[in-house]
């Protein structure tokens, strides 16, 4: 699967944007501050109907086409747009992601956005969007899924599952609600007092919903660790290995059932939620003190275990900034089995962080077949090792403009020096 | 509603409480009115008012009707040994279109929601199982909304069901009437081979 162009129109920094992408690696030279990251964002927005930077779908539309509705100067609402071709094996589709200005009324005090999707010109609902671009994405921040809190981890699980099957999300979708749902119920419960007859209804229906999550994260890090434990190795080299555990978030003896999942079986899936209910009944007399669900995926970690060391207490930042690229590169096999074809590779300024040996392997992955978009801010860093060959783009002030062979720009770095 | 004549915005304000219409819906609702003659506005005001006054429900079914017991409760053409739950009036409605369910109804008037504050006391509930009492029933079908409330209540009133002697079943799920396998979401489809059934 690749992009075969990518359009932008008012999004973040890029009031017009066309780019015609091959399925090989793009690199994108540009100092900060010029959008490398919006551009990329904007690719991930497509895969995940999310932005992960945005703490509003607003900030996503471009200032200027906010600022010329609010002097009356323009017709139209204010709006963003990320459309793309998508090329698979089976043909082309056109996804489209149009991000609108919802204005300020009565209700709202605060304007918002509304995301809508199109599939070929039609309307999709985000479950049904989700799916149809598979992209794998790293950035320098992404060392926060091996260093930081483990919200981080289960919402990556979360996209790296529902990537692969619609099925996950929809159930993650429910799953949240009838969590919702039964936390209120408890802290009802514990703020009356006594019990609530409905309760043990919201109970199966959370350990049905559950018991389906905790397996398909538990098949998906599975598959991952195995991939994630070669990428290791190969990119560090120094023989340790690493392996990734799946803490569900089921008291321990509860937990054994998701250890060692061969297949998809539904006896299987029936003993996890024996286990959850069986949780629950345990932790009952807790969860109605406290108001609150104890047990279940939204409980879930994952460790990044070296010689059985936890890197999120006790490794370098070296060791965390390199599993959390080995997951990501473990991710690209996963879903390539998983979906059929390789996904689109996005890696955001990595280079700079990594030694010259990891920069090879990277660069080796990165030309290795299949789309790949990487950012960098200087050339020289893909060119240590003779001329890296790609597509090159320079980006100034949110333009493109192609990087010809005979006239190459002067290297940004040198010229600082 | 800056600059506006405060009866108008009053009645702006009073079409906004409705389910389904925002703030621009009930703008053009009222200025619709300010435009039409007079008797329109009577009448409209009338059929809300007389329908309020009419309108009350059933002692036994719990659905909407202008005499106690309704119509349908009391039509001896109806098989009195199933009873269908539905959350709303309207599900009574929809049903009695297909013209193929001969049974009677129970509304409950909501599905269980701890979110809106909705729980079991506030929906129709001692009130069916008061109608298994009478021991004529033999079978109570569970058409619930197929979301996370209505499955919930659903799964809640099997609960208490199972003490009497009474057939429970679950609305059938799956594929909708005239569509494309090839475009059915993955869930629906799931189900559907689930609920599958012989030929």
């Amino acid at each position: 699967m690749y992009l075969r162009s990518l359009q932008l129109t008012n999004y973040r920094n890029f009031r017009r944007l066309a780019l015609s992408l091959d399925d090989g690696p793009t690199v994108i030279q540009a100092e900060n501050a010029q959008g490398k990251t919006n551009l990329l964002e904007a690719i991930e927005l497509l895969a995940t109907t999310k932005s992960a930077r945005a703490s509003s779908d607003r900030e996503l539309i471009h200032w200027g086409a906010i600022r010329a509705n609010g002097d009356g100067l323009a017709l139209a609402e204010p709006f963003a747009r990320v459309s793309a071709v998508v090329a698979q094996r089976d043909g082309e589709t056109r996804a489209e992601a149009i991000i609108r200005l919802i204005e300020s009324t009565e209700d709202a005090a605060t304007p918002g956005a509304s995301k809508t999707f199109r599939i070929n010109g039609l309307p999709r609902r985000a479950v049904e969007f989700v799916g149809e671009t598979n992209v794998v994405s790293f950035s320098p921040d992404d060392v926060a899924l091996v260093a930081g809190a483990p919200s981080g981890r289960r919402r990556y699980l979360d996209v790296t599952n529902a990537q692969m099957s619609s099925r996950y999300l929809r159930t993650l979708q429910r799953y949240t609600k009838v969590l919702l749902q039964r936390n209120q119920l408890l802290r009802q419960v514990r703020d009356r007092g006594r019990p609530d007859p409905s309760l043990s209804v919201w109970d199966q229906e959370l350990a049905t919903d559950g018991a389906y999550l905790l397996h398909e994260r538990a098949r998906s890090v599975q598959a991952l660790t195995v991939c994630a434990a070669r990428w290791f190795q190969e990119l560090g080299g120094w023989g340790q290995k690493l392996q990734l555990r799946y803490r569900p978030g089921l008291p321990p003896p509860d937990a054994e059932v998701l250890e060692g999942i061969p297949t998809e079986a539904d006896e299987r899936l029936g003993k996890i939620r024996g286990a959850f209910l069986r949780a629950l009944a345990q932790t009952a007399p807790r969860e109605q003190t406290v108001g609150t669900s104890l047990v279940g995926p939204h409980r879930d970690d994952l460790l990044f275990v070296v010689d059985d060391v936890d890197l999120n207490v006790y490794g370098s930042r070296g060791q965390q900034r390199l599993a959390a690229l080995s997951l990501k590169l473990a991710e690209v096999d996963v879903l390539a089995r998983r979906v059929g074809s390789r996904p689109i590779l996005l890696l955001d300024d990595v280079l700079s962080e990594l030694d010259e040996r990891k920069q090879a392997a990277v660069l080796r992955v990165a030309g290795g077949g299949g789309q790949t978009i990487l950012t960098v801010t200087a050339l020289d860093l893909i060119d240590r090792r003779g001329r890296f060959d790609a597509s090159r783009y320079r980006l100034e002030a949110g333009a493109l403009n192609a990087i010809s062979d005979t006239a190459r720009t002067p290297e940004p770095s040198r010229r600082l020096a | 509603m800056r600059g506006s004549i405060q009866p108008v915005v009053r009645l702006v304000e009073a079409f906004a409480r409705l389910p389904g219409i925002g703030p621009k819906t009930a703008q053009r609702l009222a200025f619709f009115l300010v435009r039409a003659p007079p008797e329109t506005a009577r009448e409209l005001a009338e059929a809300i008012v007389r329908m309020k006054e009419a309108v009350i429900f059933c002692s036994s079914c719990f659905n909407i009707t202008a005499i106690d017991p309704c119509a349908t409760c009391t039509d001896p053409h109806r098989d009195r040994s199933t009873i269908c739950v539905v959350e709303e009036p309207l599900d009574v409605l929809a049903l009695e279109r297909t013209r193929g369910y001969r049974g009677l109804y129970h509304v409950l008037h909501g599905a269980l929601s701890p979110m809106e504050g909705i729980g079991p006391d506030d929906l129709k509930i001692a009130s069916l199982l008061e109608r298994m009492k009478r021991g004529d029933v033999h079978e109570v079908i569970l058409a619930t909304n197929p979301n996370v409330e209505g499955d919930t209540t659903a799964g809640y009133l099997a609960q208490l069901l199972r003490p009497h002697s009474v057939q429970v079943t679950r609305i059938g799920r799956g594929l909708p009437v005239g569509g494309d396998l090839e475009y059915a979401d993955e869930v629906t489809l799931a189900q559907a081979m689930e609920n599958r059934r012989a030929v």
